[in-house]
Parts: structure tokens; sequence; C-alpha cells
């Protein structure tokens, strides 16, 4: 097992090369509604075909794990660059007694050591913040490339949660000024992350075919089904971003643990009101 | 050059009051109807079979509850709005249609609606986070129950962000909206990248005593060769030179900066790399 704090990190693509202030994948919005429906691929209309997955950047396995739960009759693959995610996701997995999940060691956002037309369906999921924005066209083609003739290729981002409290907006603002700096925000001000409106075009130009896009919202206010589940991953995605965040000098370490802390509490408020828009853009192989 | 003054004409609305707004508003109607998914998409067809009264507020020139009368003779459809212009332009479009079931009527959605308890089997409304101020949402949301029967459906929609773009000018233009959002108590959350309506309406909904809350997300796609792109560029082009009153008001640009803004924008929007989403939401409750 390779500890946590000394998580190697495979991607070449970072602009921030010094270990360990990586940023986590931001936002979790489809792990409630997965959770709620069993169904990891809404927008599809028929999923009889697919039979192997791929789950980009799957971190400690949460998407993965639970998507294979849903549909035991589907083989999923998960790649990750961070080992000690990796061993995470496959203690996870064989904790819950999941048998149809594997995960690689493998940078997500390189060259994929991955055969061509290897699976029915390529995911990735608020992968943005992960890689520059720059890389983006490359890395889609070699998700193209595995994804087999008449398969699918899936992207769900979202451009920042939106929220009625100040600390949750001061850090979402935090995060997308660092993802500007480090040239990974879609948006030439940083505004917002500004990527949902790129994918499809983006996809189109990888060489998919038929590119479709859906929005759907999740709403975590207080007294949701999905507050207590979204506000606890947010919690733990806004901590371990604060490294990244004082790196790229965005934000004070004092500033940020106390934005921090007040979230915290906000989040505990009956008044609180947050949701989200996500876009999931789909494309098949030709 | 029209002014914005809501202090004196009790008007908030963003893009103002001419005959501009109104030839906007009635393209604008059409268009977001139509990336809405239709009149009452989500709806089943048995709740709309069986609406007899419906009020729509903010309705500016009628263009969503002409449609819904169209659609239904047996509806009988009414709409307020706070400009006068909007008003009889609907009302003589309703009767150049023969649309006897539709009638309009001046009045301010800050005030207490005129109608009473229970008249109505639907109460809409679209897009009015432009036009009214944030402290008289929970009083409006609560006339809106007020007013709708036991059974009948509230229901609210709003735009976040204007719309997420790549043109940097588009991005200066929205900040600065939303900061004179903010300066105009037009605001819902003390965010200076979010407008915030979308979040707040279902708790709108829910302080003033609807049940059943349910929300419904649409987006229209105006990115260079989407569907909305030469639609929606004709819109902007328009709402931007219209809200310069609105943006010198509030006192957050300059006319010089928002010219220079306008005009780069325009040549954003001609670029095969422009980029840009509207999202919005609906969320709708029931009165118990």
């Amino acid at each position: 097992m390779t500890p946590s704090s000394d998580a190697q990190l495979n991607a070449s693509s970072s602009s921030l090369p010094e270990q360990g202030v990586e940023l986590p994948r931001l936002f979790h919005f489809d792990l409630p509604p997965l959770k709620q429906t069993g169904q990891p691929f809404p927008e599809q209309s028929d999923i009889s075909s697919i039979q192997r997955v791929l789950d980009i950047a799957s971190g400690d396995g949460q998407w993965t794990i639970s998507a294979a739960q849903a549909l035991p009759q589907v083989q999923f693959v998960g790649i990750e660059g961070q080992a000690a995610l990796v061993d995470r996701a496959r203690a996870q997995a064989k904790q819950e007694g999941i048998p149809n999940v594997t995960f690689t060691v493998m940078d997500p956002f390189g060259p994929l050591d991955l055969p061509d037309g290897a699976f029915d369906l390529v995911n990735a999921r608020y992968i943005a913040g992960l890689l520059e924005a720059a890389t983006w066209p490359n890395t889609l083609e070699e998700f193209v490339r595995v994804t087999r003739p008449g398969g699918v290729i899936r992207l769900t981002e979202n451009d920042l949660p939106i929220s009625n409290t100040m600390a949750f907006a001061q850090l979402g603002g935090l995060i997308s000024d660092a993802l500007y700096e480090t040239k990974r925000s879609f948006s030439s001000n940083g505004q917002l992350l500004s990527v949902t409106p790129a994918l499809k075009r983006l996809l189109q130009d990888a060489g998919s075919q038929e590119v479709q896009q859906g929005v759907w919202f999740i709403n975590f206010s207080a007294g949701k089904p999905a507050h207590a589940d979204l506000c606890q991953r947010l919690s733990e995605t806004y901590r371990l971003a604060q490294p990244f965040l004082i790196r790229t000098g965005v934000t004070t370490p004092e500033a940020a643990e106390q934005t921090y802390q007040q979230m915290l509490s906000e989040m505990q408020s009956d008044d609180f009101c947050a949701g989200a828009f996500s876009l999931t853009v789909w494309g098949t192989k030709p | 050059m029209a002014t914005y003054e809501p202090e004196r004409t009790r008007n908030f609305y963003l893009l103002g009051d001419s005959q501009a707004e109104m030839v906007q508003l009635i393209a604008a109607d059409q268009l977001f109807t139509k990336a809405m998914g239709g009149l009452l998409p989500e709806q089943p067809e048995q709740a709309i079979a069986h609406l007899h009264d419906v009020l729509d507020i903010g309705c500016g020139p009628g263009g969503w509850l002409l449609e819904m009368a169209y659609a239904n003779s047996r509806l009988h459809a009414t709409g307020i709005d706070v400009s006068q212009g909007m008003i009889d332009y609907a009302s003589a479009l309703a009767s150049a249609n023969g649309l006897d079931n539709a009638q309009f009527h001046v009045a301010n959605a800050i005030d207490p609606l005129g109608f009473p308890d229970g008249t109505f089997d639907l109460v809409n409304a679209r897009q009015i986070e432009g036009a009214v101020p944030t402290a008289a949402w929970p009083p409006l949301v609560k006339e809106m129950v007020r007013v709708t029967r036991p059974g009948g459906i509230i229901r609210i929609t709003s735009v976040e962000w204007g719309g997420v773009t790549n043109s940097t000018a588009y991005q200066t233009l929205h900040k600065l909206m939303v900061k004179g959002f903010g300066r105009a108590g037009l605001n819902h959350i003390p965010d200076e990248r979010m407008y915030g309506a979308t979040v707040m309406l279902g708790r709108y909904l829910r302080d003033a005593g609807s049940v059943n809350i349910q929300e419904r997300p649409s987006i229209m796609d105006f990115s260079a060769g989407a569907e909305y792109y030469q639609a929606m560029n004709q819109q902007w082009v328009i709402a931007f030179e219209l809200v310069e009153p609105f943006l010198l008001a509030t006192g957050v640009a300059t006319k010089p900066e928002i010219e220079r803004l306008r005009q780069q924008f325009s040549i954003d929007a001609l670029e095969d790399s422009f980029r840009g989403i509207l999202y919005m939401l609906t969320a709708w409750g029931e009165k118990p």
C-alpha cells in the first residue's frame, strides 16, 4: 500500500509539478441520482449492448463501484493516475464484494495503455480541473480510440455550483480563479469554469458523431435528500483543494481555512440553499 | 436616451420599457418556449387538460399566454405586466387573433395581486428575475399561492448566469450585470459570479406554503453553428444595447467601457469558435 501522503502523480500535463499539490475531482453531483435510480447512464436509451465500460480518473472508485453495483452484467474498468487512490478503490470494491470492477494505475489524460476499440462506453465525469484545457483534444482522441465502433463516449461537467451563502461562493470563486491561473479553465477571465459550452464541439472534433447533450439539475439545499451526501463530498473536496488554492496564490492558508470553516457552518444552516446544473454530452464512435 | 429610475417609475426591469425591448421580448418568448420544450413541458397532459383559469405574471407582450389561449379555446387566460406598452400590444394581438379568452391588465408584481383567493388553476411567472427586486419575491410568491385554487399549480422559471460563454467581452458584461443586480437589489445570493434566483425558486415556493415542489432544467445552446446561434446573437446585441441605462444608473460601468465590450462581443460572436449555453430552471409546486 502506498501511503496517501506520498501519492505518486503519473500525470505529466500538470503545470504544478510539486507532488501532493493536486486537485481532487471537484464535483460528484451524479452520485446521489445514481444511488437513487440505479442508472449510471440515464440518457442512454439502450444499454443492452454495453458490456465493458472505462471510467476515466476513477479516483477512490465511488462512482465506478456504485455503477458496477447497479449494472452487475457490465464489466467496469477504472483508470487513475494516483496509486494511493487506486489502492483505496480496490479495497472498497473488495469490501463491498463487487466482482465486476477493476482498477488500474494509469495516467488517464496521456496516451492510454489500452487497445483500440476495447470499450463499449468511455465515461469521464467532472474531469475539468484535472487537466489543462489545451490537452482536452488529445485526451478526447484517446477516449475515442479505445471506444469500439458504435460505442459511446460520454462527458459530464459543471461550471460551478450555486448557493445562497457567502463562504461557499467565495470558495467556488477561488477554485475558478485557480483553474484559470493554471490554464485548466475554459473561461477567458475565470468567471466560471465555462467547460460545458465547449464539450459538444470538442467531442465532435475528436472524431465522435451524433453528439447530443442533456442538462440535469440537482438541488442540495437543506432538507433535500441530496443535502447531506453532497455537502459532505464538497467539504471533502474543498478541504483537499486548499493546498492547490494556496499554491496557485489565489488565497492564503489563513484565509482559506477561515472561509472553509465558515462554509462548513453555512451548510448546516436550515437556510442553506444550493444546486448545480450539469451537462452530459455523448457521441458515438463511427 | 432611456433611463433606469425604479424609484420614480416603480419599474425595476433592467432592460427598460421601450418598443425595442418589446420587439426583443416577442422573439425571446418564442425562443424560450421552444428551448424549454413547449408551453408547459413538465406538466402531465391530464393536468393541462383540466386548466381553466391561468394567470401569467410579468407577461410582457403576451407571447406565452397567447399561445396558451390559442392552444386551448376553453382556457381563460389573464396576463399582468408593469408596462402599458406591453399590455396594449398583447391586448391588440389577442383581439386581432380573435382570442377573446385572453385578457391583459397593467399591474406591478411588487404590489399585492388584484384577484380574489383561489382564482386560478395555474399561476405562471417566467424570467421575472430581472424585473422584481429580491425583497419582493417572498411576498409575490405568497400572493401567487393565495390566488391559486387548492390543487392548482404555481410555476416559476428563471435563468442563471445569463449564459456561459468563452467570450471575454460577454463574461465581462455579465460580471457587470451581476454587480448591477447587486446594487439594484435584484440579486438573490451573495455571489459576484451568479444571479442565483434558480437555487431559491424551490425555497420561495416552499416558504409560501406550496407542496410537492419539483424542478426541471433546460438549456439553450447558442454556440456558433448551434440551433439558437443566429436568433440569440440578435437578442444579445439588442439586450446589451438596452441594458446600458441600467449599468450606468447602477454605476458599475462607463459608457465607453460598455460600448467597447459590446463591440468586442459582436466580433467574438461571429467567430466559428464561439461557445455559449444558457441555463434555466423551472420550479413548480401545488397549492395544498
